[in-house]
């Protein structure tokens, strides 16, 4: 009898978990599969944009950064890849960012290079007389020797791009040529989008049940033959 | 969101997961063996499956009904291996229905949280 009232209350409750989601058009309210769809629950720095090559998968999705774009005459270290998870049922896509690319390397004449924020320092050029590095902001070490020339600005905000760095000034030797990169994160843009439609859940949970029922009801039917038998 | 997010929005629903559970699988359990030992045999078949569906099966790369096939048989076999082993006198087939029908339950109700 009790198992009865459980199955029952079981079926019950999944008719009406079905009813619920079906009501929604299969559709969960906070989803946002549609590219271009706004996504105002996404992690990271302000709100995201699905992008439907992202959203539509459902376990880790490729966001790698881009490759740091060189300065005009340094060359860029790219950024690393984002690390994107997929969670179990609520189709959350998350990225992590990836961290800026580096500095560029420093003209061939003249001063050093702006860095950008996130990267290292740029290295001199060449024939510097009057080396180093621009002083970046966010930057974790200054170029080498020579003053300072005015600094790029770090720009290196997890799934936004990073600006190039301002060129470095020589001071002295041959003009300076532009360093620095474009720091680049992950592209954080439509991860962490929901996304998903309710009526595959719906079903599968709705055949689970029924497999558990259908499970329960030959076992009882087992136990009643067994008991009969004996 | 960080990975600590991702961690404490695990923790969430496995909270929902093992209260929907216990409510469907322990009373179903608990007919041949004391209510404690049922409550605790559902918990402990969560510590079981339900990581492994978060942080470990999501690296398959799998597209999302896929994902979900192989989710919900990872959680179903499982739990219903463990339910086996734990309680000597339950049958496969009723273990696999106490199993389905939680997992199923489970599966409804994070539906309609998420």
């Amino acid at each position: 009898m009790a198992k009865r009232i459980i199955a029952t209350a079981a079926f019950a409750l999944g008719s009406l978990l079905g009813l619920g989601t079906a009501s929604a058009d299969g559709v969960r309210p906070d989803a946002c599969w549609t590219a271009g769809d706004p996504c105002d629950n996404a992690p990271g720095p302000g709100p995201g944009v699905c992008a439907e090559s992202t959203c539509t998968s459902y376990g880790p999705i490729d966001c790698a950064g881009a490759a740091g774009q060189a300065g005009e005459s340094g060359s860029g270290n790219s950024g690393s890849s984002g690390v994107c998870l997929g969670d179990r049922r609520y189709a959350c896509l998350l990225c992590l960012p990836g961290t800026a690319g580096g500095g560029g390397s420093g003209g061939a004449h003249g001063g050093g290079a702006g860095t950008t924020g996130g990267g290292k320092k740029g290295s001199g050029g060449a024939n510097s007389e009057a080396g180093g590095g621009a002083g970046a902001e966010g930057g974790t070490e200054a170029g080498e020797g020579g003053r300072a020339a005015e600094g790029g600005r770090a720009n290196a905000r997890a799934g936004s791009t990073g600006a190039v760095g301002a060129a470095g000034r020589a001071n002295g030797g041959g003009a300076g040529s532009s360093g620095g990169t474009v720091a680049t994160s992950s592209q954080n843009s439509g991860c962490g989008c929901r996304v998903g439609r309710a009526d595959d859940e719906r079903s599968l949970a709705g055949f689970m049940l029924f497999v558990g029922l259908t499970a329960l009801g030959v076992s009882r039917r087992r136990a009643s033959r067994a008991r009969g038998l004996s | 969101m960080t990975a600590t997010s991702y961690v404490a929005e695990w923790a969430k629903y496995f909270v929902v997961t093992l209260l929907v559970e216990v409510a469907v699988a322990a009373p179903l359990l608990a007919r041949s063996e004391p209510r404690w030992r049922a409550v605790s045999a559902v918990a402990f078949a969560q510590l079981l499956s339900h990581p492994a569906v978060w942080f470990v099966l999501p690296a398959l790369g799998l597209h999302r009904g896929a994902y979900l096939v192989v989710a919900e048989s990872w959680a179903i076999v499982s739990e219903l291996v463990f339910y086996r082993f734990v309680f000597e006198r339950l049958s496969w087939t009723r273990a696999l229905g106490v199993s389905a029908l939680a997992n199923g339950a489970s599966l409804a109700v994070g539906t309609l949280l998420g």
